[in-house]
């Protein structure tokens, strides 16, 4: 009970924190939204004294002339309240329109885990085979050579294939025929971390007594890897696997924009762009959020892979 | 363990083979356009949404100016001035909003004043005008003095006639249903900064387009643009990076239209900096500049040198004669001797013991600009401190005081007394390096009262010569504009405002 309680304060001291820094980054940024939109006023010849009027006013309407602490504060209590503000762009609520595009970035999350799942898995079973053997070499040039690309730089290259290919349609709503390509990318991205990680983990646990002891009484390789070695391997790629689904999810703002995924990623560069403050404070403390909890869902889930982190954790305790 | 992998494998494959290939090919009569960004909202009150709306052809002003750079009238049947105050405005006969509600006079009036309430840049262009109803179809604008302009000032974009019954009954959101305008295609759907769907309107007061229906879907990306744009994805696809000019120009299924933007891309010059205080120094600088070069560079050939402020703007040809109309390095290193920037050992110049070196700060699509300007700037003896930041630091460096040289490309089309007075006069938001100009008051004066167009224009020009004689910015090449307009479109017009012109009323589609 202690502990859920100690759990509970820290996510939610986590959470006001990063608010306070993400409002003093984000105001903090050169200009504010009334410059955005008195740029755009093209042909319209103002004196000086207009533009500082206009200036004024629109500022006045928005709630920006006063205090930064006043709207901190303002903000703040309003967020608590359900009411996350109002887009300076669109007009509309940042939480109807978050929820709005929250599914498509948790649709496009989820399958690039699958993919990096499926290829770091792949990868590190036939890398730990024979450690430091002819293809563990081979992948870990592959892998490392991958790290090197820039996501941007990758995305942009599968675009431009894939068009070319398989007719891929860039523009349009989240949809099954456009997913595979951004989830590709995003797999491939995360691919070499985990599997390295995977890889080194899987070699130590082979290494191990229990792994000899099971080969010994007959266990085929293959049964020992699964039976025995893999469960307690997946306790570190666990971990780094969590936060990459947390950044997955909220921090593909990259290959959202590159493939026009209509998701938050791409509502929140759009979003900076035109310093609309709500919605990239909203954009934040939802991205902060959501790494918090998966934070504490991989720690539950390391538990139940390998309880005993849990005997370790009352041995420190 | 294994079952669950099992699990895995077999969903991602299903879910793989369902994605096919996807191509979505063009349907007939519909027209789709991917562009960098589309409306934030339906009302035309609000920020971020007029000129995208006039692109797709939803809206309509008074009026609108054509290609060439003249003004033609729009839901108008004629705007006339009639003295030199006054403009009389009559309204096209059984003229629909799209709705079926008629466009009378009282209807375009309270149109221009709820955008002139609401709608702070509207309130700025309707400032000091009255606007009074003759009869259902004649309205009598009336200005505090001369405005020989007023044509320009109701065919901005700001300004377009809505059905003001349709918003005011309004508590949330402009919908899909309550956006109700003039022009020949209504919205039906509209997902903001993602997608905005429209038909076309049966009351529209022209002849019925033959495009059907318009999908309009923001793609921020630039590269992703060019992608569609090469994959035959859209049928016009705007502000394309010039990067991927070439492929496109190669590519087969698209033409390029390139048309420059009625603006100037001009460095605008500090003279409290010490370097570039002597108007000499200023005027070499301008005469160093190879345009036709830096046209091709920068530009990729998609736009033309400007010699002078004003020769971006189609209206004034006689424009494309002043101001540094030829590539005179001879000349400008006259002009930096002159001045006592003299040329050291090492071809680098200095005036007692300071280099001639200043700082140029270039944003938005003006960082090529700004790398071959320094390039011919450096042959003529003069370092520059180049650097490429986002906007925001522009203007704040200027607010400071802080700054050398900057980029800023200013609209030449509309008032254009007006729009010199902003950077020439004292209270110009445009005269970045605060010059006191006692001749411009005069020429804006004499520009609007002027007693013919012949007299007008004079006054005009004088005041363009003002500015190359000046020089409080170096005047080098309008805007480039590529949009990729698919083979299958016809009536395309490629236009000075391309941002406000992407769809025509006489846009037709082919097989």
């Amino acid at each position: 009970m202690r502990a859920a309680i100690r759990s509970v304060a820290g996510t939610v001291g986590m959470l006001l924190v990063a608010s306070i820094v993400v409002f003093a980054m984000v105001r903090s940024a050169p200009g504010d939204p009334v410059d955005v939109q008195l740029g755009e006023s093209g042909g319209i010849s103002l004196s000086q004294e207009d533009e500082d009027r206009i200036r004024a006013e629109r500022l006045a309407e928005l709630g920006l002339d006063r205090s930064l602490p006043e709207q901190y504060a303002l903000w703040l209590a309003r967020m608590v309240g359900g009411d996350w503000g109002t887009s300076y762009r669109t007009g509309q609520p940042v939480l109807d329109e978050m929820l709005d595009r929250l599914p498509a970035s948790l649709a496009l999350g989820a399958a690039g885990f699958g993919v990096a799942v499926l290829l770091a898995g792949g990868l590190a079973l036939l890398a730990s085979r024979r450690p430091d053997g002819p293809v563990d070499q081979v992948v870990r040039l592959v892998t490392l050579a991958t790290v090197a690309v820039p996501s941007f730089l990758l995305g942009t290259l599968a675009l431009q294939v894939a068009t070319g290919t398989t007719g891929y349609r860039i523009a349009g709503p989240a949809s099954l025929d456009r997913i595979w390509l951004p989830a590709l990318v995003l797999g491939i991205a995360v691919t070499p971390t985990m599997s390295r990680v995977l890889r080194a983990s899987l070699v130590a646990e082979r290494g191990r007594l229990y792994a000899a002891a099971a080969l010994a009484r007959g266990a085929s390789p293959g049964r020992t890897l699964l039976r025995h070695v893999l469960r307690p391997a997946l306790g570190p790629v666990l971990i780094l696997g969590g936060l990459a689904f947390a950044s997955l999810v909220t921090g593909s703002i990259i290959t959202e924009a590159v493939f026009t995924w209509p998701g938050v990623g791409l509502f929140a560069v759009d979003a900076i762009a035109a310093q609309d403050y709500p919605v990239v404070q909203a954009y934040v403390v939802l991205a902060t959020a959501v790494v918090v909890l998966v934070n504490r869902g991989v720690d539950l889930a390391g538990r139940l892979v390998d309880p005993r982190q849990d005997v370790r954790a009352e041995a420190v305790a | 363990m294994r079952r669950t992998l099992t699990a895995i494998v077999a969903t991602l494959l299903v879910a793989v083979a369902a994605c096919g290939g996807g191509g979505g090919g063009a349907a007939a009569g519909q027209l789709t356009l991917a562009v960098a960004k589309i409306n934030a909202t339906l009302d035309p009150a609000e920020a971020l949404t007029t000129s995208y709306l006039r692109a797709y052809g939803v809206g309509e002003s008074l009026a609108k100016i054509q290609a060439d750079g003249t003004v033609a009238p729009e839901l108008a049947e004629s705007i006339e001035q009639t003295a030199p105050d006054t403009w009389t405005v009559v309204l096209r006969e059984d003229t629909r909003f799209q709705s079926g509600a008629p466009v009378n006079a009282e209807a375009v009036r309270a149109s221009l004043e709820r955008s002139a309430a609401e709608n702070e840049l509207a309130g700025d262009l309707l400032d000091g005008l009255t606007i009074s109803v003759a009869d259902p179809r004649t309205l009598i604008v009336r200005n505090t003095g001369p405005a020989p302009f007023l044509d320009y000032t109701l065919s901005h974009y700001e300004l377009q006639i809505h059905n003001v019954a349709a918003y005011r009954a309004l508590t949330g959101s402009a919908g899909p249903a309550d956006a109700d305008f003039t022009g020949p295609f209504r919205v039906t759907g509209f997902d903001a900064e993602r997608e905005l769907t429209l038909a076309r309107n049966p009351n529209w007061w022209g002849q019925a387009p033959t495009v059907e229906t318009i999908t309009v879907q923001q793609v921020a990306d630039p590269d992703a643009r060019s992608q569609i744009a090469l994959a035959g994805q859209a049928d016009i696809v705007d502000l394309l990076p010039s990067s991927a000019v070439p492929e496109l120009r190669a590519a087969d299924g698209l033409t390029l239209a390139g048309a420059p933007a009625a603006n100037t891309v001009a460095v605008y010059l500090n003279p409290a900096s010490p370097v570039l205080a002597d108007q000499r120094v200023r005027q070499a600088l301008a005469w160093a500049v190879d345009r036709a070069a830096v046209a091709e560079i920068a530009g990729e050939g998609l736009t033309e040198p400007a010699p002078s402020w004003l020769a971006s703007n189609p209206a004034y040809p006689q424009a494309d004669q002043q101001g540094f109309t030829r590539y005179d390095p001879e000349l400008a290193g006259r002009l930096l001797d002159d001045a006592g920037w003299v040329r050291g050992p090492d071809g680098r110049r200095a005036k007692d013991g300071a280099p001639l070196a200043f700082r140029l700060q270039t944003w938005g699509s003006e960082g090529p600009t700004g790398e071959v300007l320094q390039s011919q700037w450096d042959a003529l003896g003069a370092d520059v401190d180049l650097s490429y930041v986002d906007n925001t630091l522009v203007q704040q460096a200027r607010e400071r005081g802080d700054w050398d040289a900057q980029t800023a490309a200013f609209t030449t089309l509309g008032n254009v007394p007006s729009l010199f007075a902003v950077q020439l006069s004292p209270s110009g938001s445009g005269n970045y390096g605060h010059y006191d100009l006692p001749q411009v008051a005069g020429l804006v004066e004499r520009a609007n009262t002027a007693a013919d167009d012949q007299a007008r224009t004079a006054a005009v020009l004088e005041l363009n010569a003002l500015q190359a004689e000046v020089v409080p910015a170096v005047p080098v090449h309008p805007r480039p504009q590529a949009t990729a307009v698919a083979d299958r479109v016809g009536g395309f017009v490629p236009h000075p405002l391309q941002y406000e012109n992407l769809v025509q009323p006489g846009t037709t589609l082919g097989g």
